[in-house]
């Protein structure tokens, strides 16, 4: 008896072939889980941070009227359902992404600094340096009540050969979340494993008693390794310490999650239970995939912190399927000209689309008192601008969602000055309960989101 | 007065030196030359060449070189000297625009220059620098568990991406440890734990997908197979189909030893009329698995295939044997097809794919109103004999039976519309093909032999359009012998096995000799399983898990010794110059022999060379020798070539790399497979037969199998085994000339002279350009070939001296490549322009197409070996390299070249030097 679930094999051949998976019935699993807990009396806040590759084509972004009744523009097209929802940011710029004397490698410090807001160390090897992330500042203080304390996922895998952007280590731009200055925090891209993590892998179908007894086994082991690694920290240098602390961290974490998992007890679910098993072929469906496992987190309460990288920066994908074949990063540098501008604005406006189901699926969940969409601040946006000049000015970034309440969106607040992204992030974080004094370059919080 | 003196005796001094030839080899000479200083040879040259840009207002390119006042300040910016020295050399520098430097004075500076820097390298106290602890990559922990338990399904495939730096993936410092990570671990330790006792652990059959890159358009003059793969004819092509373009070919990963179905579908196409049944066939590793037939229509008509397949990678194919027998007699290819011509049909497009205006076209001896047609339609001349008259001119008569419109051009008109086969002498006459009708497919063959203007239903009109594998069903669930062999080294009922197995495996897995403290807790996991009524197998997976997840199994910890302590055993053959720093210990002969199994194999040691370890003999030269030989000589060295090979000559990429498919149709997968392998091969037949590494630059032989071996225009290859082939009588030439390399330095719809030259200035000559400046603007690609060509595009390069200085290196490899296009293909023509393929490279050497570049490149092996050196040095240490790893280099490729640049020498070079054999401390700090 087929299943009809398809699998892949990651060692085989994976671009130039089709692969094509049934899309689970994931809205089913819904039901099994309990709503989360309110906070203070308020439904907890959920962040969403949401990148898209090599700028966008800003004619077709940036509204020529600010205020309430913005300008539609063809990009933002796709998120109208949600124009009451929404806050367009204007003159918002990653300053740390600029060269600041280290020569090129644009798309790499993009990576790096779009949410710490810290300058990447140039150096293709040893001692990559940059920050923590606003998604992993989150993570630490309100990660330990759900699950998964992040989720990271990305549409694009990352660069298997050669050096990355002109002498900066790859580790860069595979990572836009970090845990910690040296400790990238990489995103799954394979849906089955995202799944896999955020609901258990095989064991999954076991029987409750056999699953009791393989978490009992990996907390057992997990407390050896502890054991073993201090025995052998005392014999390190400094540098090869911080290696083992990052695998003490991790081990520690996964220790904690199944401590929960045994207190909250497993969910039972049918042996027949479909689930994502591979890849995707075409990339809409593949972004689907992962923006639906990004709303059923949520919709689960297994995490309240996710990071979606729809395309790493300096995507050379190509998307011949809306008429793009070209390049998406040759494309960005349009020069431009008409027509490949023309090009790059339908992928903006493709990515927009894919965003907006997203929005859609979590507007369309209860939540407490509203929607899910609600309680969200989600940012959507890319750390540069015009692409062709790798400006990392004036950037498009959008925000969705109401988070506590007390921010009235709806509107296109270009701010008279450049204002750090990191301010956004920290108006992001204090929303949603997380006490931070500073992140990376920030000087405050953005303003005017909680007035008329 | 002294200062003439001193130039008199520079002169001298330089005189014996223009005997020497012209290349760019830096000079190893370690004696400082007396007559000459920073101060009298190399202050003038640069202020009287340099100093014009390169000066404090100016600051070309960031360099101000009024800064270096004196020798000390060569110390000081060794990097910046290194590149100044070596741009002066090369010709780089002063910019082409500018006068060219006096030959004599150039010469002083350099090799006063190149004498300082010995000079400070032989001075500093030698430092073999120290890898951050790091933990297994995705391919060392595949191979690693592979090794030590026997379980082949490569548990990593599922972990996130390693990251990579410099090029390599075995970067300590660049391999982080996220909790994804771990988890992955975690889960992967049980999933092997559980396969090595029990077997695969398999759920319900899945069934895998795959389709190729792209379909035909019906409307493709190009795609007949005799136009795109031109080795290719009706009487001389692959009969069993493995070589055919419509065959289809994946590498595929089966879990289990089972049944499998092998699901067909072929794709929306036909034979042509009257031929008969179309055979299928699916292989298996090259083997025929199993046949069906397929008849008239193709589409939608899935063929299915059970087999029989034992667990792990397998090449699965499927194709059609002998597709062009059974063919209307018309074509004249073997075995013609017995049936009786189906009637005409009265409207154009008729059959399915076939030409609908097939009636009515073509000339044969019947009158050929319809391929295969015969006689009964057309009265043609000699009819009444079906397929044996005299080849005829198109009948106007028989067009009007099948209601072809009246003054359709392409009945009459010129010949070759639709570019029907090569064998025809239709040619290929792209103008005329616009005549052609509405039909499915625009696609026509003209038999040999056959007059012109004949056009019969392409004979090639199939292929596959989705390929599944489901499965498995029946699988055999039982440890593997393999892992039979290596886990039960006893009966587990027996008491004590267990502390027995564990042992034995723990000490594989840590790298060492295992004491009580290591094994008592793994005994104690034992028993807690126990306790719980678990059966011996089960107490011995967790046992086993807890051993994959440890620290000591997932990490390569290198410990810091008491300074210069000497192990059990010590090399006695190099004497350093200096004392190594005082922080300098040497690797206990474990942490060696981790270090060299890793190196070659991606795996732990083995048993033997963990012994030899244990007796404390391998650092005794003798035994060293031998133990490195014997590594070479190992099958497993084919991992080394895998995974240096794979990130240096970056054929890796080719997993994902995707050239347009209409632009490239002859790159299938099967196509993308072949290439891999042939480089795999190439390589790993270097290293089997000891050659010389710079044979990577100019070989003239290399390994193909019949697919690879047309392409490249060898006309003799048949079979789809891999064989060496000689490159004689083509333009190819080592690493050159294979299509890896020429497509993994493409773009998938265009080659890039800049990116091939930068691939070889990178990869083979140890030269890497630095990165563009930000600005540059786009180059307008649509119109390559057409208005102007490549070469004339790039002139914008030449024409900016800035931008020659880089690109001046590059673009003449590049154009030396350009014959070759973005697939490895040979081309005489891009687009409307003939290929000039004259480089020239800044220091006045020109060469014209791959052949001559090779010889060039040939010359710089000083270059190459140093590259190769220092990239090997990379993945094998998993560190970056240093300036003070610049004298360990030098030594080593010396060492190299005294022994004919065998790879063998550059791999024992490199595992007696410095900074293999020993480490530096770190102070511990608290």
């Amino acid at each position: 008896m087929i299943n009809t679930g398809k699998h892949l094999s990651r060692r085989t051949l994976l671009r130039g072939l089709g692969v094509s998976i049934a899309l689970p019935m994931l809205d089913s699993m819904v039901p099994a889980f309990a709503a989360p807990a309110r906070v203070n009396g308020a439904m907890p806040v959920r962040l969403g941070f949401t990148y898209v590759p090599n700028g966008m084509c800003m004619a077709d972004w940036t509204p020529k009227t600010s205020g309430k009744d913005f300008e539609i523009t063809p990009i933002l097209k796709q998120f109208e359902p949600f124009k009451n929802d929404m806050f367009v940011l204007g003159n918002m710029q990653d300053h740390n992404g600029n060269a600041l004397g280290d020569g090129g490698g644009d798309h790499a410090r993009a990576g790096g600094s779009f949410l710490t807001g810290v300058h990447p160390k140039k150096t293709s090897g040893k001692d990559i340096q940059v920050g923590i992330s606003v998604d992993q500042i989150a993570a630490n203080a309100i990660g330990a009540t759900t699950k998964v304390r992040s989720l990271e996922l990305s549409c694009e895998d990352s660069r298997t050969v050669g050096n990355c952007d002109s002498g900066y280590s790859c580790a860069y731009s595979n990572s836009f979340s970090w845990r910690g200055p040296s400790t990238p925090n990489p995103p799954e891209t394979n849906p089955r494993a995202v799944f896999e993590r955020l609901f258990g892998g095989d064991d999954i179908t076991l029987p409750p008693e056999v699953r009791a007894k393989r978490m009992a086994d990996r907390r057992s082991i997990l407390d050896l390794a502890q054991e073993q690694t201090q025995k052998i920290l005392g014999t390190l240098g400094s540098t090869d310490r911080r290696k083992m602390d990052e695998y003490l961290t991790a081990v520690r974490e996964i220790e904690s999650k199944i401590q929960r998992a045994e207190k909250e007890g497993v969910v039972e679910v049918s042996p027949d239970f479909e689930r994502p098993t591979g890849v995707p072929f075409a990339y809409a469906d593949y972004a689907k995939l992962m923006l639906d496992l990004a709303a059923l987190a949520f919709q689960t309460d297994s995490t309240r912190v996710v990071t979606i990288v729809l395309g790493r920066e300096g995507s050379l994908r190509t998307y011949p399927e809306i008429g793009v074949p070209d390049g998406h990063h040759p494309l960005s540098h349009h020069g431009n000209r008409p027509e490949s501008l023309a090009k790059l604005s339908i992928i903006n406006q493709f990515h927009a689309g894919l965003y907006a189901q997203f929005l859609a699926k979590l507007k369309a969940t209860p939540d407490g008192d509203g929607t899910l969409l609600d309680h969200c601040l989600l940012m959507y946006g890319s750390g540069l601008s015009d692409s062709n000049r790798h400006l990392h000015e004036n950037l498009p970034i959008a925000l969705f969602g109401r988070g506590d309440g007390n921010i009235k969106p709806g509107r296109f607040i270009p701010y008279e000055k450049p204002t750090p992204m990191t301010n956004l992030y920290m108006t992001m974080l204090t929303t949603a309960g997380v006490k931070a004094e500073t992140i990376g370059d920030s000087t405050g919080k953005v303003e005017h989101l909680a007035e008329v | 007065m002294r200062r003439n003196i001193l130039l008199l005796l520079l002169l001298v001094a330089v005189c014996c030196l223009v005997a020497v030839g012209q290349s760019a080899r830096p000079a190893s000479q370690t004696q400082p030359v007396a007559a000459s200083s920073f101060d009298s040879a190399v202050k003038p040259f640069l202020a009287k060449n340099c100093y014009g840009c390169h000066n404090e207002k100016l600051s070309s390119g960031s360099l101000d070189l009024t800064q270096f006042k004196t020798s000390a300040s060569i110390a000081a910016h060794r990097d910046r000297w290194d590149l100044i020295l070596r741009r002066v050399k090369s010709g780089e520098m002063p910019p082409a625009a500018m006068p060219r430097p006096n030959e004599t004075e150039l010469r002083a500076a350099t090799k006063w220059m190149e004498g300082e820097f010995d000079r400070v390298d032989a001075l500093a106290k030698p430092d073999p620098g120290r890898v951050t602890a790091r933990r297994l990559n995705r391919a060392e922990y595949n191979y690693t568990v592979k090794d030590l338990l026997g379980v082949d399904f490569r548990p990593a495939d599922d972990f996130p991406q390693d990251d990579t730096g410099y090029g390599f993936d075995t970067i300590g410092d660049v391999l982080s440890l996220s909790v994804v990570q771990m988890e992955k671990y975690l889960s992967a330790a049980e999933s092997v734990a559980r396969t090595a006792v029990y077997g695969p652990q398999v759920s319900k059959p899945t069934m895998a997908r795959y389709q190729p890159a792209g379909r035909r358009r019906p409307g493709d003059f190009d795609n007949l197979f005799f136009n795109t793969h031109p080795w290719l004819s009706v009487n001389d092509y692959d009969e069993s189909g493995l070589s055919m373009p419509n065959s289809f070919h994946v590498m595929h990963l089966f879990p289990v030893t089972a049944e499998y179905v092998i699901r067909a579908t072929p794709d929306n196409g036909s034979r042509p009329p009257g031929s008969e049944a179309l055979e299928m066939a699916a292989f298996v590793d090259g083997k025929v698995v199993g046949t069906t037939t397929v008849d008239g229509q193709l589409e939608g008509k899935t063929q299915e295939f059970r087999t029989k397949i034992t667990a792990g990678e397998h090449w699965i194919a499927v194709g059609f044997p002998r597709q062009f027998e059974g063919l209307p007699l018309l074509y004249g290819a073997k075995n013609p097809s017995k049936r009786p011509a189906p009637p005409p049909r009265g409207r154009r497009g008729g059959f399915n794919g076939a030409p609908g205006g097939g009636a009515g076209r073509g000339g044969a001896g019947n009158g050929g109103a319809l391929p295969g047609a015969g006689p009964n339609l057309t009265g043609a001349p000699g009819g009444g004999t079906p397929l044996t008259g005299p080849p005829g001119q198109p009948n106007p008569q028989s067009a009007a039976l099948t209601g072809a419109p009246p003054g359709d051009p392409g009945l009459t008109g010129p010949p070759g519309a639709g570019r029907a086969g090569r064998g025809g002498a239709g040619g290929a006459n792209a103008g005329a093909a616009n005549n052609n009708d509405d039909a499915a497919s625009n696609v026509f063959f003209t038999p040999a032999g056959a007059p012109p203007g004949t056009r019969l239903a392409r004979p090639d009109n199939m292929g596959i359009q989705s390929l599944e594998i489901g499965g498995p069903h029946n699988p055999e669930v039982h440890p593997s012998a393999d892992s039979l062999k290596k886990v039960a080294i006893c009966d587990i009922r027996i008491a004590g096995c267990d502390r027995k197995i564990l042992t034995n495996l723990a000490r594989l897995a840590y790298r060492r000799p295992v004491t009580k403290e290591d094994v008592d807790p793994l005994m104690a996991q034992i028993a807690r399983v126990k306790q719980r009524g678990d059966s011996p197998e089960e107490q011995l997976v967790v046992g086993i898990e807890a051993l994959l997840v440890s620290p000591s199994f997932l990490f390569r910890v290198e410990k810091d010794r008491a300074p210069k302590s000497t192990p059990a055993s010590r090399v006695a053959a190099k004497p350093e110059a200096a004392e190594p720093s005082a922080d300098a210990h040497y690797l206990s002969d474990f942490e060696l022999a981790s270090r060299l199994s890793y190196f070659l194999w991606s795996s732990m040691p083995d048993d033997e060379l963990l012994r030899v370890a244990t007796q404390g003999t391998l650092r005794r030269p003798e035994v060293l020798n031998a133990q490195v030989r014997r590594m070479l000589k190992d099958p497993k060295m084919s991992r080394f070539v895998e995974n240096f090979g794979g990130q240096w000559l970056q054929f890796r990429g080719l997993e994902s790399h995707q050239p347009d498919f209409y632009l490239y149709p002859a790159f299938d997968n099967y196509l993308r497979i072949s290439m891999v392998r042939e480089t795999e091969m190439f390589f790993e037949n270097l290293i089997r037969e000891d050659r010389n590494i710079l044979e990577f630059l100019d070989a003239d032989y290399t390994f193909a199998n019949e697919y690879l071996g047309q392409y490249y225009g060898l006309r003799d290859v048949k079979g789809p085994e891999f064989r060496k082939v000689s490159l004689a009588t083509t333009p190819r030439r080592g690493i050159l000339g294979q299509a890896s390399m020429l497509t993994i330095s493409s773009y998938g719809n265009r080659t890039s002279v800049v990116l091939r030259g930068k691939w070889v200035l990178e990869n083979l000559l140890n030269a890497p350009p630095p990165p563009p400046p930000a600005n540059v603007p786009d180059l307008e690609q649509t119109k390559i070939g057409v208005d102007a060509t490549l070469r004339q595009k790039m002139e914008s390069h030449r024409a900016n001296a800035v931008c020659a200085s880089c690109h001046s290196k590059m673009d003449p490899i590049g154009f030396g490549l350009e014959n070759f296009d973005a697939t490895g293909n040979w081309r005489e023509k891009d687009g409307k322009s003939p290929i000039n393929a004259v480089g020239t490279l800044p220091d006045g050497r020109t060469f014209n197409g791959p052949v001559e570049l090779s010889k060039v490149l040939r010359t710089e092996s000083n270059a190459f070996a140093q590259c190769l050196t220092e990239k090997v040095m990379i993945y094998a240490l998993g560190r970056g390299l240093e300036p003070y790893d610049r004298l360990a280099l030098k030594k080593i490729t010396t060492g190299v070249a005294a022994n004919q640049y065998r790879f063998s020498s550059l791999v024992l070079e490199i595992v007696k030097s410095l900074p293999f054999q020993m480490r530096r401390g770190e102070r511990a700090k608290i």
